[in-house]
This record gives structure tokens, sequence and C-alpha cells, in this order.
């Protein structure tokens, strides 16, 4: 009998957490989270040394050029003229990329939802043509809520562009719950 | 002094060629387009490059600089759109319910000129001779259906008719040549005969062990193949042996 008239009030209290109304909102710093912007990270675009591939994605060939997508980082420069030895010559760091082409030496490649158009006729001077700003949807990066619920979190402003990720950190009087 | 002068000269010759051998002289010939593997998302054809997003298919014109300038954008009424496909002028679509053949109109406009509805599964699509390969998965996937690679006749693109289906399991991504089909399933590479469309052959397989092969590219007469951990290059011959040649690391 106990044991179920506790198993009830527990019910009740698990219901009662369901429909818990959305607290105040609280005008001082408070712990929250707040969201990272694609436009935060370091976007600089640049050729590093040959680094180890650690998690493929997409692959492109162009004649003796291979290039692999290291998912979220950038580009492997792959030398495989010899396909028994191919080399490993240097590293297009691109964060946020997933997918490219290459068309007469212009490399076309995401960078989280913008898009670059970089002249790598001469890959140790490389050129960045454009950047077409927030015109992709729908790729993996895209994070719009904070990732754990009971928290208060900085509303997203849509334009300052996609939300990468979130940090939990003092926020001050902030207007969005979770 | 003369001894000295000739070592000194033979330290200098021997300076100018270990540069250059250590200098990187790998000037590759970036005329033209290159090639994806069949899951890509990105794609070019003629001076377009098609970008896929989930529900959309992007089209931008690539200027002589080249820059891009927005074509259009081409909406569909799927959000599941997963690989995209050049074919001559024409353009495959890999959703997880039906493949879309597409081609450009009179003003260079892409548009949609038939579609192809299957069992729901996961899809890429490549293609050779007027006949179209497309395997589905359910495996890792959304759906529970039969894994199958159909083989659709396109030599009427407005109006694409399955051959036949074909049994595998697990399938990924695909590639073609005139003669083979190399299809990434059971775990391992493939090797299709698939000059009879009615009656498709196994030639040849490798099983990779503690990794799965995802997807490949068919180039000047060899496979690159990406699994879910590393990238190989592969070779195959017309008997249907099929080697790693290295890994690319």
């Amino acid at each position: 009998m106990r044991t179920k008239c506790f198993l009830f009030l527990l019910t009740v209290f698990a219901l009662l957490g369901c429909f818990e109304p959305p607290p105040e909102f609280p005008d001082s710093d408070i712990e929250g989270y707040k969201p990272i912007y694609a436009s935060d990270s370091n976007n600089t675009v640049e050729l590093q040394g040959a680094r180890s591939i650690d998690n493929p994605g997409q692959i492109y060939v162009k004649g003796e050029l291979l290039l692999i997508n290291e998912i979220g980082e950038g580009l492997h420069i792959i030398d495989n003229s010899d396909i028994s030895s191919p080399q490993n010559l240097g590293f297009l760091k691109v964060r946020g990329s997933e997918n490219m082409a290459l068309k007469d030496g212009v490399l076309y490649i995401n960078q989280f939802n913008s898009l670059l158009v970089i002249d790598v006729n001469d890959i140790q001077n490389f050129n960045i043509i454009a950047k077409h700003e927030d015109v992709l949807n729908g790729n993996s990066y895209e994070v719009p809520v904070p990732p754990v619920s009971g928290y208060y979190f900085e509303c997203v402003d849509p334009s300052r562009g996609q939300v990468i990720g979130w940090q939990l950190t003092t926020i001050n009087s902030p207007k969005c719950y979770r | 002094m003369l001894q000295i002068k000739r070592i000194l000269f033979l330290v200098w010759v021997v300076l100018v060629f270990a540069c250059e051998s250590d200098s990187n002289d790998f000037n590759p010939s970036l005329g033209g387009t290159g090639t994806g593997g069949s899951l890509a998302k990105f794609t070019i054809v003629g001076d377009n490059l098609l970008v896929l997003q989930s529900g959309s298919v992007i089209q931008y014109f690539i200027g002589a600089d080249g820059d891009l300038v927005l074509v259009r954008e081409l909406p569909f009424f799927a959000s599941n759109l997963e690989t995209i496909f050049p074919y001559g002028d024409k353009v495959f679509i890999g959703s997880n319910d039906q493949v879309y053949f597409l081609g450009f109109d009179g003003d260079n406009k892409l548009d949609l000129l038939s579609s192809y509805r299957h069992i729901t599964a996961c899809d890429p699509v490549v293609a050779a001779n007027g006949i179209a390969f497309s395997t589905l998965r359910n495996t890792g996937c959304r759906f529970n259906s039969d894994e199958v690679l159909d083989v659709i006749d396109i030599s009427n693109i407005e109006n694409p008719q399955l051959i036949k289906s074909y049994q595998t399991e697990a399938p990924y991504g695909l590639t073609v040549n005139e003669q083979n089909l190399f299809v990434c399933e059971r775990g391992g590479v493939a090797m299709h005969d698939i000059s009879d469309p009615q009656n498709i052959l196994t030639k040849g397989f490798l099983e990779f062990t503690g990794e799965t092969p995802l997807d490949l590219i068919h180039t000047q007469g060899y496979l690159i193949v990406r699994t879910d951990k590393n990238i190989y290059n592969m070779s195959y011959t017309a008997s249907g042996v099929l080697t790693v040649l290295a890994k690319v690391e």
C-alpha cells in the first residue's frame, strides 16, 4: 500500500515536472548557455603541413590530385601520381567543410553554411575569389537549441548567422529557457 | 687550393640537388572538372555548380573569373535528398524514396525531367551507357525494406524503366565504367560485369575487415575507396581480382 502511494506521488510529481511553467527570467547574471556562431570560430583558410587522416569524408579526384575532406576541418591534399605510394602533401584548413568540387583550378567548398570560391591553381599562393555567406542550409553543424534542457540561454540572433554550438557560462538577463 | 675549390663545387652541386628533390614539384593539371564520389552533394555540369540541399538543388553559373552567379534554387516536395551525380548533360539525384532525373532547359536552367519511385531506403545512383544503377540500403538507415541493386533503363530519360532488381546486403556507394560496376556492399567492394543488364555477374569481391567501405571513385583504370576509417587506392583486373595498392595516410 505504502509502495503504491509512493508510486502515485512519484507519478504526480513526474507529471507536474512535465507541466512545469516557464520560470521567471532573472534580470541579472545567471548560469546558462551562450550560442557559438559559425562567424565566431576561426574561419581563416590556411595551408598547413600534412596531417593524419582521422575522419575522412567526401573524396574528389582531378587527374593526379586527390582531395580528401577531413569532416568539419578541411582538405587533405594528396599527390596520387604514384598510386602505390600516394604522398600526403598538406592540409587546406577550412573549418566546417564537408563538400567540394573543382573546375579549372577553382575550388568550391562549404564553410559551415557559406560557400567559398578559392583559386588553387597555385596552392602555395591560393586566393579566395569570393565568400558567399549563409547561402546553404541543412548542413550537419547547425545546433539551434542548447544540448541540455532546464537551462536559461541567450536567445539566438539570426542576423549573426548559423549556430554551431553552445557554451555553458554566465549570461546576463537571458530571455530564453529550455 | 684547386682541391678545395673542387670540394666546394661538389658541395654546392649536392646542395642544389638536395634542394631540388626536397622542394615539392607536384604540379597537377587542374583544367576541366574532376570527379566526386557517388555520395557527393556538390557537382559540376558544364559551367554549372550544383549544390544539393536536403530539400532543394541550387544552380550556380560559373563565370569566367570562377565566381558564382545564382541561377535558381529548384525546390522539391521532398526533404530527403541525399546524393547528386552528373551524367553527360543530365543530373541524377538520389533521395530516400525516389531517383530524380534532371536536365537543363533551353535557357540553361536546371529542371526536373522525370522521377523513379522505389521502395523507401537510402540510395546513391550512377549511370553508364543509358543504364542507371541505384543501391537501396536500410542498414543503419531509416526503414525496413529489401536491400537491392536496381538496374534502370534510362535510354528514354522521360520514362525510366526498371530492368531488374538484384538482392544485396548493406550497399553504400558505387561507381561504374563501360563494362564494370563496383559497389560497396556486404562489408567489402564487389566488382560486377554489367555487359548484360538482365544478367549482372559478380566477378570479384574484396572483404574489408574491421572497416566498412562507403564510397568509391573509378578513375584512370583504378579505384579510390573511402571506408568509415581510411582511404585506399585499389586496382582491379579484367577477371575480377581486386587488390589494395596503398593506404592514403
